[in-house]
């Protein structure tokens, strides 16, 4: 029997491919799909998904098919379009995503994509189409899809970059405060001794993501890094480190980086220290609002709707840190049945649904007092007279600083909870 | 005076099975007997109006779609035997593209340029790749295109598979005002088994044969001379079966809704009638035996 599923929070494997490709500076992503693929991804970005996605990244060259294309087959129209992109676009590697129409058809892309590289121009195909799945399915067909072919590695990757870590499992635009995770996690990174290949952002690029078998470790964040980080591993042979999500507050990071530690550690002594400023930092910046946060309310029942990325962090910091009851704990994204146990292990409360109207129902019935979710949650919110925190795509909240993620964010969440008073 | 609707005639079959032929020397037996005729090929190939039209070249629907934006009926018709009109919807090259899609646009078209306002037509034949392979193919019966399908087969099991793909097809779209099945057509009877097994498909899937075909020397000369039977050869005994082809389906018959049968039953079917045409070779024969 079909599942109902109303207000998607996810856009296709399609969107998810272009927001990832996008974010990487110097990869020209070009659709081969209709125009309005391209359309309905950057619309999505302009209304709220993504948080701080510059949705000037999103205007990019598409073949934009049309009716002629598909009865007669596009290839002719790919090939002109890859170059008026080259020819306009500046970029150092050209990634031809296909959707839907093309791939139905069976467009040979491969053939197309081949000829411009016999023409010395670095470009590789994708199979992207939107029916592929979630856009977090299209965050893993880009990933695999660049590790599989050699022309992303051209010149060759040289030798391990010692304390290199590849972040894998924060999908651009889909994944709330994207950016402001990945800054974290990177600061946190450093902290240990370690040097984060981010893929995205300042420190992002073509070279990050040529950098990617020279990584000595692989840190899956949420499972949608996982087969990215099985492929590196199976054709570079780098190991990797699978987390639940990501840490939030001080216990679940220092834990996360001890982990990290006892695999790749440079200086074990210095992130000891490190690790032991971070957790002062966070008691005593804690100690400094307790009573505040005890003027509101010492202890409030709460619900999470959030991806994998977030979900399972935020439900630990708020019950073993704060102390709070969680009443639902939502996991949004879908992901795959087999790591789903992992995810929900030692949680209260935890469901797999992406349905709205589901969702609007279990917390209807869930007795929380707070609701951390999207913005998608805010009407039952109103309705319940209880106050929601933004957390998840679609949100229309833009975060420089602090995401949720790591030592920052679980600072940056109380000072939200301080917020609403 | 109220305007008669013309009456839209799919007929499918699986490719090389003699469909187009069938369908030309019936369009060219309607138009001969006064009817106002279009018959518009729906396969890439585009050579099922050949033999109407004397093998001349004839720009497809979609070839002028591709190259001219919006063509005009005449751009894409040609005046064949007797009158009868035309039409290729063509396709991409083998390979590529989405033939299906392509046949949708072109009956799309069509309807657009009001061809059927136009002409017309008394009958619309609609020739259609037999092999049912995707939705395109199945466009001529969905509602409001055909009134009726006709399914031309021999009595190889291919034939018979394609024509059983085709019940379902029909049993899927008639429910929702698809075409329905106006009967089977016995192609290239030759064998003495033939006409036995393709009225026992029939009867087994809930149809009947309107029509059997014989293999005959006068259909491959005509051919050559690039014509139907019914010009060529107007007063051959092949004609004759034409015209009743032609008169059967200008009558109105009921049509059925077919009740094809699933793959294990027709594997069984065509293993008892593997049996049964051995039996026939070894000059082994049952008693009441029909072949």
């Amino acid at each position: 029997m079909a599942i109902p599923l109303t207000r998607s929070r996810s856009g296709c494997a399609l969107h998810g491919a272009l927001f990832t490709a996008a974010a990487i500076d110097g990869v020209t992503p070009l659709l081969h799909s209709t125009p309005g693929c391209g359309v309905q991804a950057y619309q999505s970005a302009l209304a709220g998904g993504g948080c701080l996605g510059d949705d000037r990244r999103l205007a990019v060259p598409s073949s934009n098919l049309s009716e002629k294309h598909i009865v007669f087959g596009g290839g002719s129209r790919l090939r002109e379009q890859v170059k008026n992109a080259i020819g306009l676009v500046d970029g150092e590697l050209t990634v031809v995503l296909s959707g839907c129409p093309a791939e139905m058809i069976g467009d040979d892309v491969a053939a197309m994509v081949q000829d411009v590289r016999n023409q010395g121009e670095p470009a590789i195909e994708i199979a992207t189409a939107g029916f592929r799945g979630s856009a977090y399915q299209g965050y893993e067909a880009f990933l695999k899809g660049v590790i599989a072919q050699r022309v992303a590695f051209d010149p060759a990757p040289g030798g391990t970059r010692v304390s290199l870590v590849n972040i894998l499992g924060i999908v651009p635009q889909q994944d709330a405060f994207w950016l402001a995770e990945l800054d974290e996690l990177s600061r946190m990174l450093a902290g240990i001794g370690l040097h984060a290949n981010s893929l995205f952002g300042p420190d992002g690029g073509v070279d990050s993501l040529r950098a990617l078998p020279q990584a000595e470790l692989s840190l899956v964040v949420s499972p949608w890094g996982l087969e990215p980080a099985r492929a590196l591993q199976s054709r570079f042979g780098i190991p990797w480190l699978q987390v639940t999500g990501l840490p939030v507050g001080a216990d679940a990071s220092v834990d996360l980086l001890r982990r990290v530690a006892g695999l790749i550690s440079p200086r074990p002594a210095e992130a000891e220290s490190y690790l032991a400023k971070e957790i002062r930092r966070e008691a005593y910046l804690l100690d400094a609002v307790a009573e505040a946060l005890y003027r509101r309310q010492a202890q409030r029942d709460f619900a999470v709707v959030a991806p994998s990325l977030h979900a399972a962090g935020l439900s630990r910091f708020l019950t073993e840190t704060l102390g709070w009851t969680a009443r639902a704990t939502l996991i949004t994204d879908d992901p795959a049945p087999e790591v789903r146990d992992a995810l929900a292990e030692s949680l209260a409360e935890v469901q797999f649904i992406e349905d709205a109207g589901g969702i609007d129902d279990i917390l209807r019935g869930s007795g929380a007092e707070i609701v951390l979710g999207s913005a998608i949650e805010r009407s039952v919110a109103d309705e319940l007279g209880i106050p929601l925190i933004e957390v998840a795509v679609p949100t229309g909240k833009h975060r420089l600083v602090a995401g949720l993620g790591g030592f920052r964010g679980g600072l940056a969440l109380i000072e939200q909870i301080l917020a609403i008073g | 005076m109220t305007e008669r609707k013309p009456k839209h005639i799919a007929i499918y079959g699986k490719g090389g099975i003699g469909k187009s032929t069938t369908t030309s020397n019936i369009s060219a037996a309607l138009a001969d007997a006064g009817f106002r005729v279009i018959q518009i090929g729906c396969d890439p190939k585009s050579d099922s109006t050949n033999i109407l039209r004397g093998g001349d070249d004839l720009p497809t629907v979609l070839d002028s779609l591709r190259e001219r934006g919006r063509p005009s009926i005449a751009d894409v018709s040609a005046t064949g035997f007797a009158g009868v009109l035309c039409i290729e919807a063509g396709g991409p090259v083998p390979g590529v593209g989405c033939a299906g899609r392509g046949i949708n646009a072109a009956v799309d078209l069509l309807h657009e340029l009001e061809l059927f306002e136009q002409f017309k037509p008394d009958f619309v034949l609609y020739d259609v790749l037999g092999d049912v392979v995707c939705g395109g193919f199945a466009v001529p019966i969905r509602n409001g295109i055909a009134d009726s399908a006709y399914v031309v087969t021999s009595s190889d099991f291919m034939a018979i598979f394609a024509a059983n793909n085709l019940f379902k097809a029909i049993s899927k779209y008639a429910p929702s005002g698809g075409a329905r099945l106006g009967g089977v057509i016995a192609n290239s009877i030759q064998t003495p088994y033939a006409a036995s097994l393709i009225d026992d498909f029939a009867a087994r899937t809930g149809t009947s044969v309107v029509g059997y075909v014989p293999r005959s020397q006068v259909v491959a000369q005509s051919e050559l001379y690039g014509k139907t039977v019914i010009e060529a050869q107007p007063r051959s005994a092949q004609a004759d079966v034409y015209r009743a082809l032609a008169r059967h389906i200008a009558e109105n018959h009921e049509s059925t809704v077919p009740k094809p049968l699933n793959g294990p039953a027709l594997k069984a079917w065509a293993r008892d009638w593997g049996d049964r045409v051995f039996g026939v070779e070894a000059g082994i024969v049952a008693p009441q035996e029909a072949i």
